[in-house]
């Protein structure tokens, strides 16, 4: 399947299979990105991400990994240059506890935009993280990856992955006082 | 003890959905941007760049950049392309016109341009993994080689607009915009508008605006990087052959003025395809390596390459679906900016050719 690995390097020399492509795995990188950096950023990022792969797309090796971890990687390359902009909005919504990329045109978002005290240790938590400790975090977490899907993003082997994130929740745990439940990554 | 989180979920809920506004938004500006034709059938990989990566985005005084994709009109049946630009952004009314030689060669002057590497020392946090996918100078010269050609018809002048801006002892920022409108006999007008952007203004946010004169240019001119017209248009598709052009066509006294005619080339819109090309690929004997996309403050976004010395550091831009060239930053190494320092931002906008104005 295109979307999860497929055959991309031959999928990929037309505008139409291009789309193909694109209309499999824009939503999972939009989602990805805007939960770090906000729905602005996140459309700002996604469509630099495709816009990246498109120029690049020779270079996709669908022996590597899926497509989708391959837009992944370009994504999460393009939020890392954001790495100090999402630290500074952590840090504002630890100081605050209003989310900075929270946008008014989101009632759910909206509702949950004066966090409590929680959401506030946590937000300085994760602004105190490594990059590539908050970069597993969230593709574990928002995009409920394994592992080994996060290896591919990341083009990191699996154990470090696994003690990375290891490493993270540790970090989380001992920041926030107490056990966390975060989702998922299994080999 | 508290009672288990999901540290990402309970912090931050998952509202950010992809509603049907954006999602068309994205669609339109990502795949209306790609040719319908089918692409190169075989595009070369070139090898990942030797030294670290850096981003823009972690230079201490991020470039801004005002280009207008607009460009293309007249020459693509899509719509318009703008990576990073806000449709709505006033900044925008300001792109209908052209850059010319001698505005660039001042504008990006006192840059060194030699080939080799960034320095290791310019490494920084922030840096890309260097398996990263990252658009290179091949990568585009094969995108630009298959772009519509536009030729300038007589009677007709090629729009072109360079901004710059210099960084003041206050620490704003002056700015000046050329305007340049020149036909195929070289014949054609100039004009300047000079204006100051406050310390933390925000585009938009210039104070002091004052225009030049319009200046009366008879035939003959080399309006076109280092090049007349027609010889732009039969302007060598070989990067050495094109590199030797510009070195003789450029004044020697400057080391730094064939990389710099080279960019004001990537930006023309009347640059054949295959020149266009050729100059991508000179760039990369000049020293220029990819960064990957830089984005502006404004939001503008490129495929950025760069090339430094001990002294000079120079990033161009490119629009990584045409090969278009959109800016430039040019400063000091990779030291912070002060104020008073030479350090510059740009940007290229041109327009199809249109008609000479009165």
């Amino acid at each position: 399947m295109l979307a999860q690995g497929g055959t991309a390097k031959s999928s990929l020399s037309t505008k139409d299979e291009f789309a193909a492509l694109y209309d499999h795995n824009v939503e999972v990188v939009y989602r990805y990105v805007a939960r770090r950096l906000g729905p602005d950023m996140g459309e700002e990022l996604t469509a630099q991400t495709f816009a990246e792969a498109w120029a690049g797309r020779q270079r996709f090796d669908p022996d590597r990994g899926s497509a989708r971890a391959w837009l992944l990687g370009i994504a999460t390359n393009l939020v890392r240059r954001h790495y100090r902009t999402e630290t500074r909005q952590l840090r504002a919504y630890a100081a605050t506890g209003v989310d900075p990329v929270a946008t008014f045109d989101d009632v759910e978002v909206l509702d949950r935009m004066v966090a409590g005290d929680r959401s506030r240790d946590i937000a300085q938590a994760l602004s105190e993280l490594p990059t590539t400790d908050r970069d597993i975090l969230y593709l574990t977490s928002t995009l409920a990856m394994t592992y080994a899907q996060v290896s591919q993003v990341l083009d990191l082997p699996i154990g470090t992955v696994r003690s990375r994130l290891s490493r993270a929740r540790r970090r989380l745990e001992t920041r926030l006082d107490g056990p966390i439940t975060h989702g998922t990554a299994e080999p | 003890m508290n009672a288990p989180l999901d540290p990402i979920s309970d912090f931050r809920p998952d509202g950010y959905g992809l509603d049907d506004r954006r999602r068309e938004r994205m669609r339109a500006r990502v795949l209306d941007a790609i040719p319908d034709a089918p692409a190169a059938a075989t595009l070369v990989a070139a090898p990942a760049p030797a030294e670290a990566l850096v981003t823009v985005a972690e230079h201490p005084d991020p470039w801004v950049v005002e280009f207008d994709s607009g460009l293309d009109r007249g020459l693509d049946s899509g719509p318009r392309r703008r990576w990073g630009h806000d449709p709505h952004d006033s900044h925008r009314s300001n792109s209908r016109r052209l850059l010319v030689a001698a505005a660039v060669a001042v504008a990006i002057g006192l840059l060194a341009v030699v080939a080799g590497n960034s320095r290791s020392s310019d490494r920084q946090a922030g840096t890309l993994d260097q398996s990263s996918p990252v658009v290179t100078l091949d990568d585009l010269a094969t995108v630009a080689a298959t772009q519509p050609d536009r030729t300038l018809a007589p009677g007709e002048t090629q729009y072109l607009e360079f901004t710059q801006a210099i960084r003041r002892d206050d620490g704003g920022f002056d700015i000046t915009v050329d305007h340049n409108w020149h036909g195929i006999d070289g014949s054609g007008h100039r004009q300047t508008d000079t204006m100051v952007r406050p310390e933390g203004a925000l585009p938009g946010g210039e104070i002091d605006h004052a225009t030049t004169a319009t200046v009366t240019d008879p035939p003959g001119g080399a309006w076109f990087g280092p090049f007349s017209y027609a010889e732009l248009r039969s302007a060598p598709t070989d990067p050495a052959a094109l590199l030797a052009a510009a070195t003789a066509a450029s004044p020697p006294q400057h080391s730094w003025a064939v990389a710099e005619q080279i960019a004001v080339l990537e930006s023309l819109a009347t640059t054949p395809p295959e020149v266009r090309a050729a100059g991508l690929r000179a760039l990369a004997t000049l020293g220029f390596r990819p960064i990957g996309m830089v984005t502006d403050p404004l939001g503008h976004t490129g495929a950025g390459f760069q090339a430094s010395t001990t002294d000079r550091t120079e990033i161009l831009a490119f629009d990584p679906l045409t090969g278009r060239a959109l800016g430039y930053w040019s400063g000091p190494g990779r030291a912070a900016i002060a104020p008073g320092d030479a350090a510059r931002w740009g940007a290229f906008g041109n327009d199809a050719p249109s008609a000479q104005p009165g």
